[in-house]
Order: structure tokens, then C-alpha cells, then sequence
């Protein structure tokens, strides 16, 4: 199972979770093979990333390269900024996680 | 020498009136008799703001399938309260967009603030709230009374900066040390001046500390969430070198999920950028 944002779908792709409107509003369900008109709806409902199969995904996808110096750096300037927070707390362990994923994937753009 | 907030307040009302039309907008609302046409005449009143909000109404923050191309269709599709809520926050934009920019980078200062209240707004429809444009007003407004401290006592202002940059301490607990209280507490005073409705008011006031409030803590625990959010991707600048401290209570009254924060990360780059265009463009 793999993440995909939904400007990368294709048609045939096929869903491996149910996907739901940002309200939590239910739009496809889990094994559906996309057409063209789900990727329009899915992108008039602001879905921005669905679940798709490891199989489908295209090889040329952007994959982030980045040196393991530039990610530490990144991940110590992100700590800097939350030392006056307890890296104990799941929220803060999740949000630091998310943060350095954030800038890396940046850095990929 | 200590600060008197009361005083600094009263000297920003001489010079910052809340603006007519979202004055007059709110109060048309509360009548029942008041139409659709009604509410459209006052909006077009200020000509810059009804195209503003035609924009927002349009943008990827509603994704609506079709083209919202008039006021009156804005109030039937967004609502009343709604509406009445982003033309608040648009005029007190516009309002402090302009002062001078000596100790602040005014266009940071208000991404950072479109950021939590973007951030707001996601986390209120996660939670199904009712009027999620309220949870956005309240984040534009959360670090008001920073703004007011640069502007009413640029002096003061850097005096917070020097010492944060020394000693490496968060910006609200400084403010405090050097004034006797802190952004949160002077802005929830200038909005109640304003006579905001009261959750506003506290949302603001608490935002630092969600569980001192004595009322609901879901607005202030929803906007202490977001500003955390908004410091730690870095989303513009408060003036504020590191993410506040999590107040831990806040975020299990939420009773969100953290796997929930990938998506709203994800919801709010995309809104984030929308948002900052339409406000501040």
C-alpha cells in the first residue's frame, strides 16, 4: 500500500483504502479501479492524497534524494525549534516526524 | 516601568475602528427579517472587500464544483454566520496591513496567522464543528495583541526580542517578565473592546494556556494546536524562534487522533497558499 497524490493518479490505478472528503465524507470505497470521472471527483472534493497499490505505482514517480547530511541537518533544526517541548509526547514525537518530512519533501520541489 | 495594557488598548481604538461594513454585516444577521439582497447591499458598501470575498468563497478552501460569481449566491451556499465571520476577518486585515514595518515583517506576521487560522479550520471540520469560519477568525486574531505591542511600544518590543534571542526563552512568557502580560491577554482586551463574541475572546485569551479557560476548550485548544502546527513547518513568522510549549490536556480534550496530522499537514499546504493570495493579495 503506498500514498499518492491525486494530480499523480492514473486511470486503472485501483484503491487499497476508502478514500473520504476532507469533511470525512465518504466518496470511494477500498478496490475500486479508478476511471477518468473518480479522478474528477476526487479532485472537486479536495482529496489531495488516496491509497493505492505498491503495483501501481509508476516507476518514474520524483523519489527525494537527499544526502544523509542534509536530512540530520534538517532533523537537528527542527529539534532546535521544539526544545520547549518534551519529545516524550507522542503528538510531539509525530509533529517533529512530520516537520523533517515536510522540509525534505520542500527540498525535493 | 511597567506597561498599562488598558491605556494601550485605548490609544489602538482612537486610531483602529472596527470597520463599518463588519459592524453593520453582523448585526443584519441577527435579524431575521433581513434578505439576502439586504446582506448583498452592505457588502457591496466596501467594493474591494465584496471582490475579496467572492475570491475566498471561490477558493480551494470551499472547493465548491461551480463558479460562486455573486454575493447573494456567497451567503446561500457558505451562510450567513459564515460569511459574516471571513468579512470580519478580511476588514481587520486590511486594517493593520499598512502600518509601518520598522521592528516587524507585516506580510510574515499575517502568514504566520493564516496559517493557524487555516490550520484551525481544518482540525474544527475534523471535529464536525458547526461553524468552522469562526475557529479561521479566531486564528487571524490569536497574536493581535504582538501586533499591538509593536506598534504602541516599538521600545518594549525590542527590549522582548533581545532577551528572547539571549536566553532562548518562549516570546509570551518574556512579554510577561518585561510587561506584566502577555500578547494573548492584550489581544483578548482590544477584541473585547471591540465587543467580539465572547468565544472569540477567550480562544485568544487562552491560547497559550487552553486549560485555564474557564469555558469550552475546544477554541482555545484548537487554535494552541494550530499555532504549535504553524511554528513547527514554519509557515510565516510571529516573531517567535521556537514552537510553544504543548499543553497536553488540550490536545486529548481534541480527542483527535495523531494520525490524523499527515492530512491536515497535507490539507493545510494546499489551503495555506490560497488563503495567503486572497488575504493578502
Amino acid at each position: 500500500m503506498a500514498k499518492i497524490k491525486v494530480k499523480e493518479l492514473e486511470v486503472g490505478m485501483t484503491l487499497t483504502a476508502d478514500v473520504c472528503d476532507p469533511n470525512g465524507r465518504f466518496l470511494l470505497g477500498k478496490g475500486c479501479e479508478l476511471v477518468e470521472k473518480h479522478i474528477k471527483a476526487l479532485n472537486a472534493w479536495g482529496v489531495i492524497s488516496v491509497e493505492i497499490s505498491d503495483d501501481d505505482i509508476p516507476e518514474d514517480i520524483n523519489r527525494i534524494e537527499i544526502s544523509p547530511e542534509v536530512y540530520h541537518a534538517i532533523e537537528e533544526q527542527v529539534k532546535t525549534r521544539f526544545q520547549h517541548n518534551d519529545m516524550n509526547v507522542p503528538f510531539v514525537k509525530e509533529l517533529v516526524d512530520e516537520s523533517v518530512r515536510f522540509f525534505v519533501e520542500q527540498l525535493g520541489e | 516601568m511597567a506597561l498599562d495594557a488598558e491605556r494601550i488598548v485605548a490609544n489602538v481604538l482612537k486610531v483602529a475602528a472596527l470597520p463599518a461594513v463588519a459592524l453593520k454585516f453582523s448585526e443584519a444577521i441577527k435579524d431575521p427579517l433581513t434578505s439576502n439582497q439586504d446582506l448583498e447591499n452592505i457588502v457591496s458598501e466596501d467594493s474591494a472587500l465584496a471582490a475579496k470575498v467572492l475570491m475566498i468563497a471561490n477558493s480551494a478552501l470551499f472547493n465548491f464544483p461551480s463558479k460562486i460569481d455573486t454575493i447573494s449566491k456567497a451567503i446561500t451556499i457558505i451562510g450567513h454566520k459564515q460569511l459574516s465571520e471571513i468579512i470580519l476577518s478580511c476588514s481587520i486585515v486590511a486594517m493593520f496591513k499598512d502600518i509601518p514595518q520598522d521592528v516587524i515583517d507585516m506580510d510574515m506576521f499575517w502568514r504566520h496567522s493564516i496559517a493557524v487560522a487555516t490550520t484551525a479550520r481544518i482540525l474544527a471540520a475534523s471535529r464536525h464543528e458547526q461553524n468552522i469560519e469562526r475557529f479561521f477568525t479566531a486564528g487571524l486574531l490569536h497574536d493581535i495583541g504582538k501586533l499591538i505591542i509593536f506598534v504602541e511600544a516599538p521600545k518594549y518590543a525590542v527590549e522582548i526580542i533581545t532577551q528572547c534571542t539571549k536566553t532562548n526563552e518562549l516570546m509570551h512568557k518574556v512579554e510577561k517578565e518585561v510587561l506584566g502580560f502577555d500578547h494573548a491577554k492584550l489581544g483578548a482586551m482590544l477584541l473585547k473592546k471591540w465587543k467580539l463574541p465572547e468565544d472569540i475572546i477567550s480562544t485568544v485569551h487562552y491560547h497559550h494556556m487552553p486549560s485555564f479557560s474557564s469555558g469550552d476548550i475546544t477554541g482555545p485548544g484548537i487554535i494552541h494546536i494550530a499555532d504549535i502546527l504553524a511554528h513547527a513547518l514554519q509557515f510565516g513568522s510571529s516573531g517567535e524562534m521556537f514552537v510553544p510549549t504543548l499543553n497536553e490536556k488540550a490536545w486529548q480534550a481534541l480527542d483527535l487522533d495523531i494520525e490524523i496530522l499527515s492530512s491536515v499537514i497535507e490539507q493545510l499546504n494546499v489551503q495555506y497558499t490560497e488563503a495567503v493570495k486572497f488575504i493578502l493579495g
